[in-house]
């Protein structure tokens, strides 16, 4: 029962988002983008279930559309950085010889960019826009799916079922496509869910520092922004989006923690622990 | 004999850093590429982008000249690599100051705020991975991985904002923003150590759990050591070996993460100066506050690395 509660617990918060992103426009008690200046920060009250932003914005709106932005750049910055990192980690683990070197040392040039560094940078130069980010997420995100498919496909390429393949006659990518790969896929399914989490995270922070989602398109990280603007005077411009972006991240995690656990089994400590108790 | 191995382990060590040092340069080279190539990437004109659109032909002209975009990109690339290795990143657009002027300005503060949030975490993080690790599947456990994963999925700009509201704001306890004595340091260093305390206390425990289950602790155990001796000699000094390449990896992590803690606590570090040169569309201190952090970046793992293999024989032969 305790082990089964994670797993429930991130299905609900991965249900809740992808629930309020698909039936915003019919969940959503105002338009996210209607200004009502009188009524500018006003604190949670009948008809604002969460208040109101420094422009009168519904926040419960807001974020039920913002999470349209946080699942499209998840879901589409994970899927197209899985391909490609499938793609030039099964070329180079296949290939081997220099095309694996040099693809390696692309790869190590991407990994010296530390985390969000390259997102910022290339978001600063192509100009702020969703798109532009899950660009620069794209271009950052398809390393760590290519080091797990060349590890990998390194690995499977000797294995017997593998070789007789090859030795049936099969090509290289009939070999690749339809021996190797599927049977290879589960790590970069466990690095996929926390890809997405990571996504999102970047996402809101980009929008956060201004380099992502603009106004009035409702995101999370856009709107935190705007609650530090206002922290002194009205707390719940802050609280609420933050807590939108952690059930997500939090739910995502859990689910790839299970995941990850259920392929790869858990230690338990052994002797140590059986005699502490 | 003795002496004989001795000299085995430095050859073996020198090999390994020179391997390492190695592999440095193809990095070293697509980060200068890759630095160089931001200004180029700008769509249409970078020129009329840093300087808008209402400014004067002859002025376009003068900072095309001067940031040397009128030459061919590969004698632009050349200079530039030149100007590097001279110490010269360029001028600033917006002050008309040396970049590495005002890079060596802001440096300390991202430093020191680092290193600080590292100090959090790793204050944080090993104490409570080795009590949940020695307290596996009890309820002190849960309590820790519950922290942790709270701390993995909790972003630094809600984290920050949250501790501004709670410490400064309603307490009054700590300082809003800025760098002016050690209590201004606490909220930065907490928001920004957070997430690394989080990992590295989930990463200890599952090494020191995987180290737990070996036979050799069996063997301690059976001989007669106590517990202890047996975490201390045994358990410690091997789980901790892999521990120290996340921390080199969360060192240049922190460095790219002080961009939004520096922002949120107006910090007056080389996070919060990216953030003003982007707005200000300052791009020479863009490139080269890209540049600083990721040299930063490269360096802590390059450290990493060789205490790594320092610390593990095995490392140096592969």
């Amino acid at each position: 029962m305790v082990s089964r509660f994670p797993v429930l617990f991130g299905g609900i918060c991965l249900s809740l988002l992808v629930l309020a992103a698909l039936f915003a426009p019919w969940l959503a008690t105002a338009d996210p983008t209607t200004m009502d200046l009188p009524n500018r920060l006003l604190g949670p009250g009948p008809g604002h279930l969460l208040g109101q932003d420094a422009l009168g914005r519904d926040i419960f709106s807001r974020i039920l559309y913002g999470s349209r932005v946080s699942l499209y750049v998840g879901v589409v910055t994970v899927t197209v950085s899985v391909l490609l990192g499938t793609l030039i980690g099964a070329i180079a683990g296949y290939r081997g010889g220099w095309v694996d070197e040099a693809l390696m040392r692309l790869v190590d040039v991407f990994l010296a960019f530390p985390g969000i560094l390259l997102a910022i940078a290339l978001t600063a130069v192509l100009g702020p826009s969703l798109n532009n980010v899950v660009l620069a997420l794209c271009i950052m995100g398809w390393v760590g799916y290519a080091r797990i498919v060349r590890g990998q496909v390194l690995l499977a390429r000797e294995l017997s079922w593998v070789e007789a393949a090859r030795a049936t006659g099969c090509s290289a990518r009939r070999v690749l496509l339809r021996h190797i790969l599927p049977n290879v896929m589960a790590p970069v399914l466990v690095e996929a869910t926390f890809g997405m989490a990571g996504a999102i995270v970047a996402e809101a922070g980009l929008s956060f520092l201004g380099l992502g989602t603009q106004p009035p398109t409702p995101s999370w990280g856009a709107m935190l922004a705007e609650g530090s603007d206002y922290i002194l005077f009205s707390s719940h411009l802050t609280i609420w989006p933050g807590v939108a972006i952690l059930l997500t991240v939090l739910g995502i995690n859990l689910l790839g923690d299970a995941l990850r656990d259920r392929m790869q089994g858990t230690g338990r400590g052994g002797v140590l622990n059986n005699n502490a108790t | 004999m003795l002496g004989g191995v001795g000299v085995e382990q430095s050859v073996a060590m020198g090999a390994f850093l020179l391997r390492r040092l190695t592999t440095l340069i193809p990095v070293l080279a697509g980060v200068l590429t890759a630095v160089f190539l931001l200004i180029h990437m700008i769509p249409g004109d970078p020129v009329e982008v840093m300087l808008g659109e209402m400014a004067m032909p002859s002025d376009r002209e003068a900072l095309r000249h001067e940031l040397h975009l009128d030459e061919p990109l590969l004698m632009q690339f050349g200079r530039y690599v030149r100007g590097i290795s001279q110490g010269n990143l360029g001028v600033s657009l917006h002050s008309g100051r040396p970049v590495r002027e005002v890079l060596a300005e802001r440096m300390l503060p991202t430093l020191l705020l680092t290193l600080s949030a590292m100090g959090v975490a790793l204050s944080i993080a090993f104490p409570l991975g080795l009590l949940s690790a020695i307290r596996a599947g009890t309820v002190v456990d849960h309590g820790a991985m519950i922290a942790a994963l709270l701390g993995v999925s909790m972003p630094h700009f809600w984290l920050g904002p949250l501790l501004l509201l709670v410490f400064s704001v309603n307490l009054g306890w700590l300082p809003l923003g800025g760098m002016e004595g050690i209590d201004s340091f606490v909220l930065p260093a907490i928001t920004l150590g957070s997430a690394m305390a989080a990992i590295l206390t989930r990463m200890i425990r599952a090494s020191l759990l995987e180290v737990m289950d070996r036979e050799f602790v069996r063997a301690a155990l059976a001989k007669g050591l106590s517990r202890w001796q047996v975490l201390v000699r045994h358990v410690l000094s091997n789980a901790l070996i892999p521990v120290i390449t996340v921390i080199g990896l969360q060192f240049g992590a922190l460095l790219a993460g002080a961009i939004i803690t520096e922002t949120i606590f107006s910090w007056p570090g080389l996070g919060r100066l990216t953030v003003e040169a982007i707005q200000t569309r300052d791009y020479p201190v863009v490139q080269g506050c890209v540049m600083v952090i990721c040299l930063g970046y490269v360096c802590a793992s390059l450290i990493a690395d060789i205490c790594y293999a320092a610390a593990d024989p095995r490392v140096r032969l592969r």
